[in-house]
């Protein structure tokens, strides 16, 4: 696999980006709108004030609305890189990281994810979560710390902000956090 | 290590690929099987009476195997057609993201199942990769170059007379401009012309060339004030001396030179 080049070519500019302060002027942060792409995920975008006024920095948050155990923290930067520079993913795919030997390739969910100076996407899991449960994952402010902790993310006083999940009640949805299948009616 | 001794560290590798995560009454398997994008498939079980069900879980499409949000599913779909009738898949909805699956009542033959759609799953994502290199960065040059050709074009004319839509008549929909301005009965078409490489760069023209040809067959041909391409001469897939014959072209149909990006204080007289 590659590496990304605008990443690779400019790795300062990047771990300025990632890991240099940046302050959200919003708090608390809420999942107002839903996904144009995805009706069932609820959807957080604004912009992040950088220190070095790097244009366009943004804090994505997704949630999944019929499970609080499923979403996704993300800073961008589209005018720097088309990928997610950062990120959290409480749930979904296994990452690979190549570079290890295979035996220990494997990086399950929940993990962060970042780019090397080779630009190439290393995940990992901090000692934080290593032995969460999925029902551990509800409590969605704990890991939305953490990642504001890992990606320099504050507000004006130094201190991490809060986010509320979306309300599924208001939704109408049954939430299944356990077993995501459970309603679905395959035809055998 | 002698070689039948590595044989065996290659086999408990492999094997230790294996893993699950237990989900209620489905169990998620995370499979060996991987995508271009440093992701290992995962597929999920379940049962329903006497059958199991082995499934994607709606991850395919649902971007989990891919990070960029610019991903057409549409462009999935010849892919999907044979990759789903070769492996015998079924489709099911599931909050508006299409979930493949497919089902046994034979314990034994899960194990086919879970290959199949492993397979499936890594085959799919990896045909589209290649199919379509550059495609995300094409994709957002795209969207930056209609964002500032269309902010310059907003600054220099009269906001009302900026069309809404971006097609001239419901019977030519699929011909689509990137703005159309109006004056009255007659109006101005402008396309964008750009792309990240010389190959999208020569699909961007060409199509150019052919919605112009195509109104300009039109009825509405007589109403057309000015005929303008804007063509990103900044951009990485714009090299001069290929693309001359493909600018020419374009220019038949324009009854004019394109213009450049760079000289972009032409369009005030244009429009």
């Amino acid at each position: 696999m590659r590496g990304i080049p605008e990443i690779k070519n400019n790795f300062t500019k990047y771990k300025s980006i990632s890991y240099g302060k940046k302050i959200t002027k919003i708090n608390p942060i809420t999942f107002n709108d839903n996904k144009p792409s995805r009706p069932d995920f609820l959807y957080h975008k604004s912009i992040l004030v950088h220190t070095f006024n790097i244009d366009n920095v943004q804090l994505l948050a997704e949630q999944r609305k019929f499970n609080d155990c499923s979403y996704k923290f993300q800073i961008r930067c589209e005018s720097f890189c088309v990928k997610p520079l950062f990120r959290f993913d409480s749930d979904g795919s296994t990452h690979q990281n190549r570079s290890l030997p295979l035996k220990v390739q494997q990086i399950p969910t929940p993990h962060f994810n970042y780019f090397n100076e080779d630009g190439k996407s290393v995940a990992f899991i901090p000692e934080e979560i290593k032995d969460v449960t999925y029902s551990d994952l509800r409590d969605m402010q704990k890991y939305f710390e953490l990642f504001c902790k890992e990606s320099y993310i504050v507000l004006d006083n130094n201190s991490f902000p809060t986010i509320i999940k979306g309300d599924q009640r208001e939704l109408n949805l049954d939430l299944h956090n356990e077993d995501f299948l459970s309603d679905v009616n395959f035809e055998i | 290590m002698n070689t039948l001794e590595l044989f065996g560290e290659i086999k408990d590798t492999f094997c230790s690929l294996w893993k699950y995560k237990v989900r209620g009454e489905t169990i998620e398997i995370i499979t060996p099987y991987t995508t271009p994008n440093a992701k290992f498939v995962s597929v999920f079980i379940t049962q329903r009476n006497d059958s199991y069900i082995v499934t994607d879980g709606g991850w395919l499409l649902g971007g989990e195997y891919y990070d960029t949000d610019n991903i057409d599913n549409k462009s999935f779909n010849s892919l999907l057609k044979y990759f789903e009738a070769f492996y015998e898949l079924r489709a099911i909805d599931h909050y508006g993201t299409k979930m493949f699956y497919n089902s046994t009542k034979q314990p034994e033959m899960v194990p086919n199942k879970v290959h199949d759609l492993s397979q499936f799953i890594s085959q799919t994502v990896t045909s589209y990769a290649s199919a379509n290199p550059d495609l995300e960065k094409n994709l957002k040059d795209v969207e930056n170059f209609r964002v500032e050709v269309d902010s310059y074009i907003k600054g220099i004319v009269n906001p009302e007379s900026l069309s809404k839509q971006h097609f001239v008549s419901k019977d030519y929909e699929s011909i689509r401009f990137n703005a159309i301005i109006t004056y009255g009965k007659e109006f101005s078409l402008v396309k964008y012309v750009t792309g990240s490489t010389f190959d999208h760069f020569r699909s961007s023209i060409t199509k150019a060339s052919a919605d112009f040809q195509i109104i300009n067959s039109s009825p509405f041909n007589i109403a057309i004030r000015n005929r303008i391409a804007v063509l990103n001469d900044s951009a990485p897939g714009f090299e001069v001396k290929k693309s001359q014959l493909y600018v020419k072209l374009l220019e038949e149909h324009l009854h004019r030179s394109v213009t450049l990006w760079s000289q972009r204080d032409r369009l005030l007289k244009l429009l």
